[in-house]
């Protein structure tokens, strides 16, 4: 009777490394992790997803294969993309062969195929898909039965990456029962067999990302203490410094810009890649370039002398996140037992003895790069299916959870590295006498970093009682989950007035917002924009309008005569355009000048405000006393 | 529910012993049994509830953790304990001399940027850490005593004044990385 045995046993939890560059899928079986192999033999599954006109979609090797004959609609490096906007990406995308578009009215960016716009999920949900059933055909079970997955992202993957990573998990028809950051994952491959207490850092430098953690293993316990990295930062970057150099030089003996073909763009993607990875090994490597249409025949030899040159800046560029990262753990890296290289572009040999310069010793590169972090990611499948009980993965946050203050500050309530599960609380007030309504917004990042710090969302805490501004006690809630999926609360505690929102990121969609954004695609767009933006203006104005009238008594003993008349007289306006322009149909460009204008004028009583609360705080008074 | 985890006093989430003078290694040691015991990831078996109570209790602890490793939470959770809470928001009123030092060492901060002297900026900016530092060995000091004394409730206040200065300090130092980091 061995069927219904076997039908009784639970389903194996994928543990799937979605990389930029490859994808690889592992299962945790009889007390190890096992990478399962595709139907040729190979690991790795090339994340390259290509959309022959009227045939199903290709992943993989076969996607690979017509990246130069079709370059337009065949995907690498999806990975760059997921949770972004095609401003987000900026100098990236010039250098990709296919096109990348935003999404209608949305910061969201798709890459439009010519007869239609596919997301970043969709492409990616087919990389997993293709994981799934590379699973199902090596274990020899049926596809529907595999469901649940550990999947794992860069460590400084954001939320709105992390959200769209699951929403291509879905698309797969698969669970994320858990998202692991992948150098964690490197580091339960790493510890597997290990006793006893040990630092390490994981070096994880992979074809689009890099990422540095640094962990304390103690006992099957593994503890992050700190993360830090950059999700614009990679292999590929090595390829693009090569192809910018071999174009500038062609186009330089030829005048042509090879660059502003799609398929030459692909090529010499490929071939840049195939000489850094002989450079790898070889004191030099031969750059051959033909494209007989365009009466090029190019061909240069590359020295690994002059090629380190061009990444020195990237690679110096991983050292100073890693010593971010270190300082965030309190350590130096002479505390450090151990250095552990992970990702294909570890390989480089720059890389290697830059982590050696850095770190005083020779770094642990006996891991496969390739395939540790599925390993790792099997390993936390093996945690979660209750497999492997004494192992315990303690992870942090890598980025700053917060709320974007009135003044346009940020009052961060989950500093970065906090361990999650975490919980924060904060409390604010209103800014306006007898405001009733507070809107928050949601923000991640490094203020001091503009390019990392993205609003997450939204919302509006309503039925505040009318009191003069600064009386109302509102208490804002953040919880972490361990999966890093956060969800906030606000409560008015003299009214009880509650709200709660489960964050959902202005990158995610669902698959009907797809469909529907496609629809009404170029109708609704432009007027939604401008609807914000009126309405955002229209807000901003108002509070300023109303903070300048509230302290007209005091600029009008303290200020000089022609700041005074100034002031009035941008106020006057301001309550002329508030008047003029209503909320749905104004000028948001009329009420932007005016706003600018009171904004300036009023600098000289800010000051004089400032002063006050300074002198009084010297004094040792209370400053509510003052006004 | 979770607020009153959230309020709890963080000595006894973690199992320890109150004192400031609190060693690393058994914060340590205390922060991986309470996660082996705790962590939602060591009960796969718990339903939705049991699971959202781990979460709950996890967090708890990683908060009670994070606020004892850092010196100012901690004197601030043994001041709640003593039933004498600093109040909120008061730092900089309690210490007027210490905010007229630190807008003078922040206005050199902004001069030396102005001026493009990164040498001058450096100067001040270690002075500040200087401060700090001895701000915090003083406030071990203070609670050393006070403990030895045996910790009575009726002086707890007298050590607000010094937690007071090195939070104050502490933020300052903080405000001023972010901004030379911005600038």
């Amino acid at each position: 009777m061995e069927l219904p045995l076997v039908q009784a046993q639970p389903a194996p939890i994928l543990g799937i490394d979605l990389g930029t560059t490859f994808s690889l899928v592992a299962v945790f079986e009889n007390g190890r992790p096992r990478v399962l192999p595709g139907a040729n033999g190979d690991p790795l599954l090339p994340s390259v997803v290509s959309f022959p006109a009227g045939a199903p979609p290709l992943v993989g090797r076969e996607a690979l294969a017509r990246t130069s004959l079709d370059p337009a609609r065949t995907v690498h490096s999806v990975k760059r993309l997921v949770g972004r906007s095609a401003a987000d990406l900026g100098p990236d995308l010039a250098s990709l062969p296919y096109r990348v578009v935003d999404a209608p009215g949305r910061a969201l960016a798709m890459v439009d195929l010519g007869d239609r716009l596919a997301s970043p999920q969709e492409i990616s949900g087919l990389v997993l898909k293709a994981c799934r059933q590379r699973a199902a055909r090596a274990l020899g079970v049926p596809e529907e039965r595999l469901t649940r997955a550990v999947v794992t992202v860069p460590a400084y993957f954001d939320d709105a990456q992390r959200q769209a990573t699951r929403e291509a998990a879905r698309l797969a028809g698969l669970e994320v029962v858990r998202m692991v950051n992948e150098p964690t994952a490197a580091a339960l491959a790493y510890g597997l067999d290990r006793q006893g207490a040990s630092r390490v850092a994981v070096y994880d430098l992979g074809g689009g990302t890099f990422d540095l953690s640094v962990l304390e293993l103690q006992d099957g316990v593994y503890r992050v203490l700190s993360t830090c990295g950059d999700t614009r930062l990679g292999g590929d970057d090595f390829d693009r410094a090569i192809v910018e150099r071999m174009a500038g030089e062609i186009r330089a003996k030829t005048g042509r810009d090879v660059l502003e073909d799609a398929g030459a763009r692909a090529a010499l993607r490929m071939i840049a890649e195939a000489v850094k990875r002989r450079l790898s090994g070889a004191e030099e490597a031969e750059f051959v370039y033909h494209d007989p249409a365009a009466g090029i025949a190019w061909r240069r030899s590359i020295g690994v002398i002059e090629f380190q040159n061009w990444i020195a800046p990237l690679v110096q560029r991983t050292l100073d996140l890693g010593a971010r990262a270190l300082a965030d753990a309190g350590l130096k890296p002479e505390d450090l037992d151990e250095v552990v290289l992970v990702g294909g572009s570890s390989r480089v040999p720059l890389v290697k003895a830059a982590v050696r310069g850095w770190f005083g010793r020779a770094p642990h590169d006996r891991l496969d790069p390739d395939q540790v972090v599925a390993l790792g990611a099997a390993v936390q499948a093996g945690v979660l299916g209750g497999q492997l009980q004494g192992t315990l993965l303690l992870d942090v946050t890598p980025l700053s959870l917060g709320i974007e203050t009135a003044e346009g500050g940020v009052a961060r309530l989950i500093p970065r590295n906090s361990a999650i599960p975490a919980v924060a609380q904060e409390g604010f007030t209103t800014f306006v006498d007898g405001q009733t309504a507070v809107k928050f917004t949601v923000v991640q990042g490094e203020r001091e970093m503009g390019r990392d710090n993205r609003a997450l969302g939204e919302f509006t805490l309503r039925g505040i009682p009318p009191l003069p501004a600064g009386m109302p006690r509102i208490q804002v809630k953040f919880t972490l989950d361990a999966d890093g999926v956060l969800r906030v609360s606000a409560r008015e505690e003299k009214s009880g007035a509650a709200t709660q929102i489960l964050v959902q990121p202005k990158h995610g969609l669902t698959d009907e917002e797809v469909e529907r954004m496609l629809r009404d695609a170029w109708t609704h767009g432009e007027t939604d924009l401008r609807a914000r933006r009126l309405a955002d203006v229209r807000a901003k104005l108002e509070i300023v309008a109303r903070a300048v009238e509230k302290n007209l008594g005091v600029a009008r003993k303290a200020l000089e005569r022609r700041a005074l008349i100034r002031l009035e007289e941008a106020w006057e306006d301001a309550a002329d355009a508030l008047a003029e322009e209503p909320a749905e149909t104004g000028d948001p460009d009329r009420l932007k000048g005016i706003l600018d204008e009171l904004e300036e004028a009023s600098h000289p009583l800010a000051e004089e405000l400032m002063n006050r609360v300074a002198a009084a705080a010297v004094r040792g008074k209370r400053v509510e006393e003052l006004s | 529910m979770t607020a009153a985890v959230a309020d709890e006093d963080p000595f006894r989430v973690l199992g320890l012993q109150p004192s400031y003078a609190l060693a690393p290694e058994a914060l340590r040691s205390a922060l991986l049994r309470e996660s082996l015991r705790w962590h939602p990831d060591r009960l796969p078996a718990a339903g939705a509830q049991g699971r959202q109570e781990a979460e709950d209790r996890m967090a708890a602890v990683n908060q009670a953790h994070a606020q004892l490793a850092d010196p100012i939470g901690r004197a601030e959770a043994l001041l709640a304990r003593a039933g004498a809470p600093m109040p909120r928001g008061t730092d900089h009123v309690s210490c007027p001399g210490a905010l007229l030092a630190m807008m003078e060492l922040k206005e050199e901060i902004a001069d030396g940027r102005a001026a493009g002297d990164a040498a001058r900026m450096a100067a001040a900016a270690r002075n500040l850490a200087e401060q700090e530092r001895r701000s915090l060995g003083e406030l071990a000091a203070a609670f050393a005593a006070w403990e030895a004394a045996g910790a009575p409730p009726d002086k707890a206040r007298e050590l607000h004044a010094r937690l007071a200065e090195a939070t104050y300090l502490r933020r300052t130092a903080q405000d001023l990385a972010r901004g030379v980091a911005a600038a």
